[in-house]
């Protein structure tokens, strides 16, 4: 008989953890409680369930006893979840018919010295899970097609190793670039640090290599304009700007540039030289052809001024069409790698260095383009305001980074290109005197110390102190930098003819806008946000979209290449399947229940746009659908229904009302009633218990993906079931920005308990006893605190106030909870 | 409660060290101070670190917090958002309180209670107004300063820090 259909037969194992977990919770009368559950078939309790004896029970116990559900009561499901999943299926059940509970992070650890509360608390827990057990039902993986190709955007050193190592695989690229050339920053730098190659001498081959690959698709000058779709198969609609030089015909000799009586700054040259409105980047730009910028030009028509197609025709290559338009290119990949790297804040911003007022203060770019053998000064260093060697120069670190003000982060790589920078004044103009003025020196990569005591010894001063205020001497254009230098704890002021600042590193410009395009997530510094910041550092919240480079933090060449190539490998992954298998806990709505399939009238679109990765679509008097490949699974839509329309697998609401009703059996008054984000919160919870903060045992944990999988129901149901507070937890959201997994589920969690506050409040409740909080997965030590603070005010109001409020807002909290879905009704009794 | 104490309890307590540890002592507070151009030994950076470390009684018998003009420049300036002045008002009145104020700036407040005025004016600048032909100065109403003194509970306060001071300071 198949094992995943018929009556529930639950197995229970009781881990010992050692003594992690037995050292506290007696795990023999745990497994005894168990056995007297209903459905219950077989509980016991053992050293080490994770261990191969461990799992080797559980696959006999499922062979000879016939179980369908099994629970290990252990540590956390974070950890060992897919060790049992993978067990269970080993024997031959359904993964999804498994159910972890708890007891190690969430109970023997952070309630060592509790006693009897801390024994409840684990039974509770395990009931739950067995609660949840009954109700499980076997899901099978999602299979999709997977298009063997990828998109790559951003052609930077990062975008390029990316790009390089997919089509060294086999796949089909489409490599795009904003800009006329690719090469990115590295292509504007003179030399790269510790080892002083030459930047472009290094990135020049691989620019062109990238670019005669057959199976990559450069588009320059373009822009990803749509994507839609999902892992595996995402659709993508790229905007190529129209460059009015045809590059086949063009052959780079320059005669239209020569005549063009445009001028405006040069970005490559960080805006100290100039170019014309049709030019190509630098001499090694790929691809190689001449651009017209229409932005520049006065007219593209021969009335205006026709200079550069005459001299174009004249040369013969006849490449100049005025007409030309906007190009949309349209194609499907299976992969998309995100590698837009990063721009440099205005200095002009940090008022007290007077940028942009005085002349001769200047940005590290800018002296990098001067000390560039191509650069604008041939690589002469000049002052700009009146073009004479300087004798004296200052350097000034973490302009804009470190500072609350600006950018609160440490942008890593300017203390060694400072460094770097330093040296090569040094070796073109041995007699300059350089100081260099910086808060803490990070040099902490392989050879970067080194290259630190090699300035040192070419006598380079580099003082500790960050400078107030920089002022300039009108009349010489001299400038004094004002300065504690902390060696001898003075103020000092030192006169410079040059002074650079090194300002902070920040997203590129258009980095939102990009990231709406695909769905995935900033962080607070407007940086894309990765999926987990240790163990998946290249992947966001979009399945199937990675991040390289500096898009995620700023970041130097070796480690911007190493993330290409791991970006790369991780797309890979993908791409080498003919079919890719998606985790079935996604969403799904029932055509019966749906208003919008019942009510041809009905114009309801809530799922649809609280929906963060545009999985659902709902077509005219039809019922709303969820693709699922393109559903992440954070189960907000199912809460936002107004229908109950929604259910999300193996998190259903009776799933989740079953587990509140185990968790509020027993003195619910005197509980705290905790719903936990996969992710952040009961991450952090888990940290406090791996941290051994203790906190009172009157919590109770329930786990869902997203904080926006929170039903106004179940809140309302567990204070109908007497429950004394109940806490909402997710991903942190501050004016800083949103941590949500989901990109915005913890936005409409707050919405819902806060109208939620409301309504309880209207019923007579006191409202501390719903809180909302947001806890990080690193803050445990405020989850902690958060629950020592709820317990206190739990027993200020006292089980006798509590109970009265609960029986005055029973009647319209069961009202009110007329439509949700039941706890499911539970035997207390065992029944065969 | 002893200025030290309150002093303590300001730090520790009240979440004044939560702003005060995160000085990563980059020194832009001394870098732009211009008292440190004229005073060498004067350098809010050390003041603020030897807070930090807890060395109150230092602190508080130091004669270089009354140097602090209240200009607000590392205010404006620090990177940590640290409200480097206004924690040196705080340390000037604790200090004020233990007794340790400057005799000049202690005659100086006494005066300002007394007449309502830091400076009375001389009687050669009676002389020089009538040469210029201007008014005399108007006559200061020294019930007014008084009654915003009183409100703030100065004279109280500068009856303490002089009983305090008794003895301590010459």
């Amino acid at each position: 008989m198949d094992p995943n259909i018929g009556p529930s037969k639950i197995g229970v194992y009781v881990c010992h953890c050692g003594l992690n977990i037995a050292g506290t919770l007696d795990c023999e009368a745990l497994a005894k409680y168990a056995s007297s559950l209903p459905n219950v078939q077989v509980a016991r309790d053992y050293r080490y369930m994770c261990a191969d004896p461990g799992q080797g029970l559980i696959k006999k116990d499922i062979k000879e006893l016939g179980l369908n559900r099994v629970i290990v009561a252990a540590c956390s499901p974070r950890m060992h979840e897919p060790t049992f999943r993978k067990c269970v299926s080993e024997a031959g059940l359904n993964p999804y018919l498994f159910e972890m509970a708890n007891i190690r992070e969430h109970c023997s650890w952070c309630h060592p010295h509790a006693g009897d509360p801390a024994s409840e608390k684990a039974k509770d827990l395990v009931a739950s899970a067995v609660a949840k057990a009954r109700l499980l039902t076997p899901l099978e993986e999602i299979e999709v097609d997977v298009e063997r190709s990828a998109l790559v955007i951003g052609g930077g050193v990062s975008g390029i190793q990316a790009a390089l190592d997919l089509s060294d695989m086999g796949f089909q690229v489409y490599l795009v670039e904003r800009e006329p050339s690719i090469g990115g920053r590295m292509a504007q730098l003179d030399k790269t640090f510790p080892t002083l190659d030459c930047s472009i001498c290094i990135l020049g081959p691989l620019m062109v290599d990238v670019s005669r690959r057959k199976n990559v698709k450069l588009l320059a000058y373009s822009e990803v304009d749509r994507v839609d779709g999902y892992v595996g198969n995402f659709r993508v609609r790229v905007v190529r700007r129209p460059q009015y030089v045809d590059p086949t015909k063009c052959n780079a000799c320059g005669e239209c540039a020569k005549v063009c009586p445009v001028e405006v700054p040069n970005e490559f040259e960080a805006g100290l030289g100039w170019r014309k409105a049709i030019y190509t980047p630098f001499p090694q730009a790929v691809p190689p052809a001449y651009v017209l910028d229409d932005r520049d030009c006065l007219g593209l028509v021969p009335l205006a001024c026709s200079k550069c197609r005459e001299a174009c025709d004249k040369s013969g290559a006849q490449a100049i069409n005025y007409d030309a338009r906007p190009d949309i290119v349209e194609f499907k990949v299976g992969t998309i790698i995100v590698a837009t790297g990063y721009d440099l804040l205005d200095a002009s911003a940090v008022k007290e260095y007077g940028y942009g007022l005085y002349p001769n203060v200047m940005t590290c770019l800018e002296l990098e383009r001067m000390i560039n053998a191509a650069g604008p000064t041939s690589g002469k260093v000049i002052r700009p305001s009146d073009g004479k060697t300087p004798k004296r120069v200052a350097f000034i670190q973490c302009v804009g980074s470190r500072d609350e003000r600006w950018r609160a982060y440490c942008s890593g790589f300017c203390c060694m290109y400072t460094i770097k920078n330093a040296v090569l004044l040094k070796d073109h103009y041995p007699d300059l005197d350089i100081h260099i003025f910086y808060v803490d020196m990070r040099t902490n990569f392989k050879g970067y110390e080194e290259f630190y005591r090699r300035a040192r010894e070419l006598g380079i001063t580099f003082i500790r102190g960050k400078p107030a205020e920089v002022s300039e001497d009108p009349i010489t254009g001299n400038l004094v930098v004002f300065s504690e230098n902390q060696m001898t704890g003075k103020a000092m002021s030192l006169e410079a003819d040059l002074v650079v600042l090194s300002q902070s590193a920040v997203p590129r410009v258009g980095m939102d806008k990009l990231a709406r395009i695909l769905n995935i997530t900033t962080d607070g510094s407007g940086f894309l946000l990765e999926a987990h910041p240790k163990l998946k550092p290249i992947d966001t919240s979009t399945s199937g979209i990675f991040i390289s480079g500096s898009a995620q933090g700023p970041k130097d060449i070796p480690f911007s290449v190493a993330q290409g190539s791991a970006a790369a490998s991780r797309a890979a992954r993908i791409l080498s399947k003919d079919k890719w298998l998606i985790e079935p806990i996604v969403s799904s709505i029932s055509r019966d229940l749906c208003i919008r399939g019942r009510d041809p009238k009905a114009a309801c679109q809530i799922c649809v746009t609280r929906c963060p990765f545009q999985a659902i679509s709902a077509e005219p008097a039809q019922p709303a659908m969820v693709n699922p490949a393109k559903c992440q699974g954070c189960g907000t839509c199912v809460a936002e229904c107004p229908h109950n329309a929604i259910t999300q697998m193996h998190f259903t609401d009776e799933q989740i009302m079953s587990q509140i009703g185990e968790l509020l059996r027993n003195e619910p008054e005197q509980k705290i009633l905790a719903f936990l984000c996969n992710w952040c919160s009961y991450a952090g919870a888990d940290l406090a218990g791996t941290s051994r903060f203790e906190y009172p045992a009157s919590v109770r944990t329930v786990r869902t993906m997203c904080s926006g999988r929170v039903d106004k129901d179940f809140v309302m149901a567990a204070f109908k079931m007497g429950a004394g507070m109940v806490l909402v937890s997710g991903c942190r959201l501050t004016d800083m920005g949103s941590d949500c997994h989901y990109i915005s589920g913890n936005v409409w969690a707050k919405k819902r308990v806060e109208s939620l506050r409301r309504v309880i409040e209207g019923t007579g409740m006191s409202g501390e006893r719903l809180r909302l909080e947001w806890i990080s997965a690193a803050e445990g030590q405020k989850f902690a605190e958060l629950i020592r603070d709820m317990d206190e005010k739990l027993k200020a109001l006292g089980p006798s106030k509590i109970r009265e409020e609960n029986a005055r807002a029973k009647p319209n909290l069961e009202r009110m909870l007329r439509h949700a879905t039941p706890t499911p009704q539970v035997v207390s009794a065992k029944t065969d | 409660m002893a200025a030290i104490d309150k002093l303590r309890a300001l730090v520790e307590k009240e979440g004044y060290r939560k702003k005060l540890a995160i000085c990563y002592q980059c020194g832009t507070c001394t870098g732009g101070c211009p008292v440190a151009y004229v005073k060498s030994d004067y350098n809010p950076r050390r003041i603020l670190e030897t807070a930090i470390l807890g060395h109150y009684d230092e602190v508080l018998s130091s004669d270089l917090i009354w140097l602090c003009t209240s200009c607000h420049s590392c205010l404006e300036r620090c990177p940590q958002r640290i409200e480097v002045s206004e924690f040196l008002i705080d340390l000037k009145n604790f200090a004020a309180e233990n007794g340790n104020i400057p005799k000049l700036l202690l005659e100086r407040a006494k005066r300002i209670a007394e007449t309502g005025q830091s400076t009375p004016s001389s009687k050669a600048s009676v002389v020089w107004r009538e040469k210029l032909n201007l008014a005399p100065i108007s006559p200061v109403k020294v019930e007014e300063a008084q009654a915003i003194l009183q409100a703030a509970g100065f004279p109280a306060m500068l009856e303490r820090t002089r009983s305090q001071a008794d003895g301590t300071r010459s």
